[in-house]
């Protein structure tokens, strides 16, 4: 391999130099190389061991299709990328890349010296070896993943960051070799709006090599690219794969932005990959065709590689990757390669497996030297290949046989084209099946979906005019599906052929005829798999790991689609393909999160008084998305001991704390009412303006979903409060119930969470704050009850009041708007100082309300309790004229039966010991099934001692029994259960300091 | 009985919003206009009359009515809500019309205006950047008139178009520092 002098349309730009590291050492190569292209021309082989057998492998391929050449990118840094393709690595100065897949190195690999095991390690060996000792799995594992993979994984944060584009287009164009520039450019001339994309960081797609051959070529290309540079109706994404096609032509593509850039020279405030989200009316696939290995022993030594590869390092990257040429094949394009490498003076041999065919005197008279109706039998070498042993061969049905003897060429370079796969990737993801035609030897793209269409060498054009030509329908036809004119004509262009010979499988040393390079999956082992009857190429595939890769095989998935068809005789149109799915190229988890990582994760929602917070010291917790004071320390306080301040505070003298979290749901029109008797258990006839209820809601089982106090403006207007987390499913769940069942309900429901912030005053003395904080209001116990709520004005603010408490202290919740929250809250914050104001969190809020045996739905609820079950008869009124939402499940037996799990208190009999929350608990010490669990659980500093809630199993039956709680710690805990009010039975805080 | 100013705040009153300022992608927090909800479907007796009591006409769908002079934009939302964006001084008075204009009716009047943050969004990139976190075509098909809810990034987020070179967009006061968060990050690389 070496670098040749410049070439007409080289890609490289040889005044940069660029300098790259290759395990440790240094190398040169020229700014538009690629990794590979670099590495081929420094002559570095071999780049890779073998996944199973720790073969050498070399560089096969020049794009996406390379199985081998898989390096670690900047190991051990922010920058770690694994897994890259050396041919899809743009060469940057300093550019650090290893191969992690040398068992212990590329240069020793210990899976090579174990040969003679390696017949041992056939198809699906995992499923029969390592059954005994069963002692021995965590070895067996352990040592086995030390074989397995290919890169490892990063261990720092990544140092750079992606991002994400939604785009909408009138067409698509995936691919931009002739056909695709030719369809992106009339569409756009046409009048629609185009987005081209490319993989490669250069229009053309395969055309370059057609440039250096057909000067019409290169005319064409140079005045289309430049057309397309120009429109203004065209977006090209360069360096963009397009990964995944969904339905309703929902196009990914994911673009490398800086990766082809040296370390210091990418910019910070720019993304380092962007997945692109194009929704395109019409989608055109021009993506090209894969080519196929030949099929024979040894087939995976370094210096053997794709013809169109050979071609492409020839042409973009002035490297001739071998002097002494075999160029094995079974179609026309052989030929193209043998005439190029005679211009670059070497003489290569051509072995034709086909009979008939090209018209070869010119190349023979040039010098090439050619064998029909010969193949390639078995390829020698140790570090990369040597020679090719070939000789005549015959086809006997589905049977090839040698005729001759073989004779061995000497060589550095064997080229193949076993033919060419379209990629059909992307037109499969929404479940399309390619269908293979004996024409092109060929699985062709079904394109059944609406809005799609197919151009170029993807529908088997092989030639740069047909593929244009092809473009131009495929433009025509997306044109007219738009409503839009086309200016090329409608029907389909003819194809040129190949005359593609059928697969060429011998049946010499199928267990050294490799397939899938990537897996080491072999020609025997497709054998073997039928044998064992996985006779499904679904289940060939996963018996071998045929395609299982990062290359998704696409070099050696049809190869093995047609060993299976020769072995089982089934015709390949019948053995069909594998599902193809997303991605049809591996994506970085980086682009998956684009931006939403970090603060950007998930919504952090705030209050109004989300600064105050901050100021005063809060520690917060995540509440469904809204980030809640947790807790406000004083000094080094740690949780418990602020929490048992802040609740003494409000049981003593005056706390506040911050309530906006809850929903807020404006309910108005005449069925107002009506509506909430339905939604909720309890009665709601008689609730007249100025006064709030609690409610709680059922799903259709009975069982509690929700809670919250509702007031009630008027009779046709009420604002529902609900959980905190459940807002936006409470409101769904009315505007659900509302559409579907009682359209006839007059209601109209906005949601206000948002609008009122709400700051609870609370404690003993909050009736004093209150008196302070406004004058227009009444607030003496008889002139405002508990349960009742005023409109006055708070600090010259505009505020209803709501007499309700979580607590079973005296309390207030001052409700604003917003854009007054703060200002209340440090206005309450001040004049409160006087009696020692203390804010408190959601934990003390937690434990003031246990203790009073208020539940909370979703901790002290599951979606399995009923009111009944959590003691709350009292809030189910049974006798409404329409039935309540659940009503009707109460009266199952299972819901109704007496022995359900109940919520009861539990006391333990150590004061001390603080049970887990979520602890199982069972009726005798020793036994094993547990009869409930603890839902919450505190120390309680009003009764300093822990308390619990908990759901029994017939727990209202057994007061006063002693429980046992068994922790994950294996000790046996006894409680004694107890009701659930562990605080002011009689209520008598209610009222505070009158 | 304490005697204090109070003091209003919008959402994202406390940023410094000037990181979001420049000629190629600018956001700008408007801090005085209120916002009110009015729920009424065009099909209901005397809906259109009602309306028409407030100097306003029923938008189509996803479409906007405007009194461009008292700044009043009312914007459909729904079949049966709208909403209302105006001056903040005008906020009182307008619901107490409102609720007059619809008495009788199957209607209601929702004071929301402590509930969303108005972004006035400018810039030449100002595209570039919102493609990057709303997957609706705000460039291509929100012509001026138009209203569309979506989302910013995981916001919900409401766009609308009065004039060529600007958009508005609307997200919830608990929403807007996220939000802000999202443009900031999105807008980066635009300076």
């Amino acid at each position: 391999m070496k670098r040749l002098p410049p070439q007409p349309c080289e890609r490289i730009d040889r005044t940069q130099r660029v300098s790259f590291k290759w395990h440790g050492r240094w190398y040169s190569g020229f700014g538009g190389d690629t990794l590979a292209s670099a590495m081929l021309a420094n002559d570095v082989t071999p780049v890779a061991r073998s996944f199973k057998y720790g073969r050498r492998r070399g560089i096969m391929a020049a794009g996406t299709e390379e199985p081998n050449a898989l390096v670690t990118l900047e190991g051990g840094s922010g920058h770690h990328t694994p897994n890259v393709r050396a041919t899809e690595a743009e060469l940057y100065e300093e550019m650090q890349a290893r191969t992690d897949s040398g068992v212990p190195s590329l240069k020793h690999d210990l899976r090579a010296w174990l040969k003679p095991l390696h017949r041992f390690l056939s198809a699906g060996f995992y499923y029969k070896t390592f059954k005994a000792p069963k002692s021995g799995w965590p070895w067996y594992e352990k040592g086995l993943r030390r074989f397995s993979g290919f890169s490892g994984a990063p261990t720092e944060p990544d140092a750079e960051h992606y991002d994400q584009q939604y785009h909408h287009t009138d067409i698509a164009v995936v691919g931009s070799g002739p056909a695709g520039m030719a369809a992106a450019l009339a569409a756009a001339q046409g009048g629609a709006r185009v987005l081209l994309l490319d993989e490669r960081s250069a229009l053309g797609g395969e055309m370059v090599s057609d440039c250096v051959t057909e000067s019409r070529a290169g005319q064409w290309f140079e005045a289309t690219r430049q057309a397309l540079a120009e429109h203004a109706n065209i977006t090209l994404l360069t360096r963009t794969t397009a990964y995944a096609l969904h339905d309703y032509n929902l196009l990914l593509a994911l673009e490398r932005r800086q990766d082809h850039l040296a370390l210091p020279a990418r910019k910070p405030e720019q993304s380092r990959q962007r997945s692109h989200h194009i929704r395109a009316r019409q989608v055109i696939l021009a993506t090209g065709s894969h080519e196929r290995p030949m099929m024979f022993a040894n087939n995976d030594l370094p210096g053997i590689m794709l013809a169109t590869a050979v071609r492409r390092y020839l042409h973009e990257y002035a490297v001739l990757c071998g002097d002494e040429v075999v160029i094995a094949g079974n179609n026309d394009s052989i030929y193209a390669l043998a005439s190029e490498l005679l211009d670059a003076g070497v003489r290569p041999v051509v072995v034709d497996s086909r009979d008939s065919g090209f018209d070869t005197r010119a190349l023979q008279e040039r010098g090439a030297v050619v064998r029909k109706s010969h193949a390639v039998i078995e390829a020698v070498g140790r570090d990369r290949v040597s020679g090719a042993r070939i000789a005549q061969v015959r086809q006997t049905g589905t049977r090839w046989d040698c005729i001759t003897l073989p004779e061995t060429l000497p060589c550095n370079l064997i080229a193949l084209s076993g033919g060419f796969s379209p990629v059909v990737h992307l037109d499969c993801h929404t479940g399309s099946k390619p269908v293979f035609s004996g024409e092109w030897q060929a699985f062709m793209p079904a394109c059944d979906r609406p809005n799609r269409w197919v151009a170029g060498s993807v529908n088997a054009f092989p030639d740069w005019a047909g593929c244009r030509d092809d473009g131009l329908y495929a433009a025509a036809r997306a044109l007219e599906a738009l409503g839009l004119n086309p200016s090329a004509p409608a029907t389909r262009p003819q194809r040129t052929t190949l005359n593609t010979g059928p697969f060429v499988c011998l049946s010499h040393k199928r267990d050294k005829t490799f397939l899938d390079m990537q897996n080491d999956v072999k020609a025997s082992d497709i054998e073997q798999a039928i044998r064992e009857n996985y006779r499904s190429i679904e289940h060939i595939k996963r018996y071998t790991a045929l395609g299982f890769g990062t290359d998704q095989g696409k070099t050696g998935n049809v190869n093995g689609i047609a060993v299976a068809a020769s072995v089982t005789g089934i015709p390949m149109e019948q053995i069909g393909t594998t599902t193809f799915r997303p991605m049809y190229t591996p994506v970085t988890m980086g682009a998956l999160a684009g931006e939403e990582t970090g603060l950007l994760y998930d919504p952090q929602r705030f209050t109004p008084m989300q600064t105050s917070h901050q100021q005063q010291g809060a520690a917060f917790e995540v509440v469904g998305q809204w980030m809640r004071p947790w807790y406000f320390p004083h000094g080094d306080e740690d949780m418990h001991a602020a929490v048992a301040r802040e609740c003494r505070a409000a049981r003593s003298a005056l706390a506040m704390m911050d309530a906006s979290t809850l929903g807020k749901i404006d309910i108005q029109g005449p069925d107002a009412r009506e509506l909430l008797a339905r939604v909720y258990t309890n009665a709601w006839a008689k609730l007249a303006p100025g006064k709030c209820r609690y409610g709680l809601m059922c799903d259709e089982n009975g069982m509690i979903i929700d809670d919250g106090v509702t007031a009630c403006i008027s009779d046709t207007h009420f604002v529902m409060t609900t959980t905190t987390g459940g807002a936006a499913s409470v409101y769904a769940h009315l505007e659900r119930w509302h559409q579907t069942e009682w359209p006839a309900l007059k209601v109209y429901f906005t949601s206000v969470t948002d609008h009122w912030s709400t700051t609870a005053v609370v404690g003993p003395k909050a009736r004093r704050l209150m008196e302070k904080v406004c004058s227009d209001i009444d607030f003496s116990a008889d002139a405002f009850p508990f349960m009742d709520w005023r409109e006055g004005t708070v600090l010259g603010v505009p505020a209803r009041i709501m007499r309700i408490s979580f607590s079973g202290e005296l309390s207030y919740e001052i409700n604003v708007a917003a854009n007054y929250g703060r200002h209340i809250w440090d206005q309450v914050h001040a004049i409160g100082q006087e009696w020692g104001i203390t804010p408190y969190g959601t934990e003390s809020m937690h434990v003031l309300r246990a203790e009073k045996g208020y539940i909370i739905v979703g901790q002290d609820t599951d979606g399995s309790i009923t009111p009944y079950d959590a003691g709350m008869s009292w809030a189910v009124a049974r006798n409404k004229p329409y039935p309540f939402i659940g009503l009707r499940s109460l009266s199952r037996s299972d819901t109704s039966r007496p022995d359900r799990k109940q919520l009861v208190g539990l006391l333990t009999e150590a004061p001390d010991t603080v049970l887990p929350e979520g602890c199982q608990l069972v009726r005798h010490p020793t036994d094993t099934v547990m009869i409930g669990h603890v839902t919450s659980s505190y120390l309680s500093p009003t009764l300093e001692r822990s308390i619990a809630l908990a759901v029994v199993r017939n727990g209202f039956a057994l007061q006063g029994e002693t429980i046992y709680a068994r922790p994950v710690s294996g000790a046996v805990i006894p409680v004694v259960i107890r009701d659930t009010t562990f605080y002011d039975a009689g209520k008598e805080q209610l009222d505070g300091e009158r | 009985m304490a005697n204090v100013e109070p003091v209003f705040e919008t959402a994202l009153q406390q940023l410094d919003t000037s990181a979001l300022s420049g000629p190629a992608f600018n956001v700008t927090e408007v801090r005085d206009f209120a916002y009110v909800v009015l729920r009424l479907h065009p099909q209901t007796a005397g809906a259109t009359e009602a309306l028409d009591r407030l100097g306003l006409t029923f938008p189509p769908a996803l479409g906007i009515s405007a009194l461009p002079e008292q700044r009043l934009v009312l914007k459909w939302i729904s079949p049966d809500e709208y909403l209302v964006t105006l001056p903040l001084a005008d906020r009182a008075a307008f619901i107490e019309r409102a609720q007059a204009a619809f008495r009788g009716l199957f209607a209601a009047v929702v004071d929301n205006s402590g509930g969303y943050s108005l972004l006035r969004i400018g810039g030449e990139q100002r595209y570039a950047v919102l493609s990057k976190l709303c997957f609706y075509d705000l460039r291509g098909n929100l012509p001026v008139g138009k209203v569309v809810s979506t989302r910013l990034a995981r916001a919900p987020a409401i766009f609308y178009r009065v004039q060529d070179n600007e958009l508005y967009c609307m997200l919830r006061w608990s929403f807007a520092d996220y939000g802000w968060k999202a443009l900031l990050a999105a807008g980066g690389e635009y300076g």
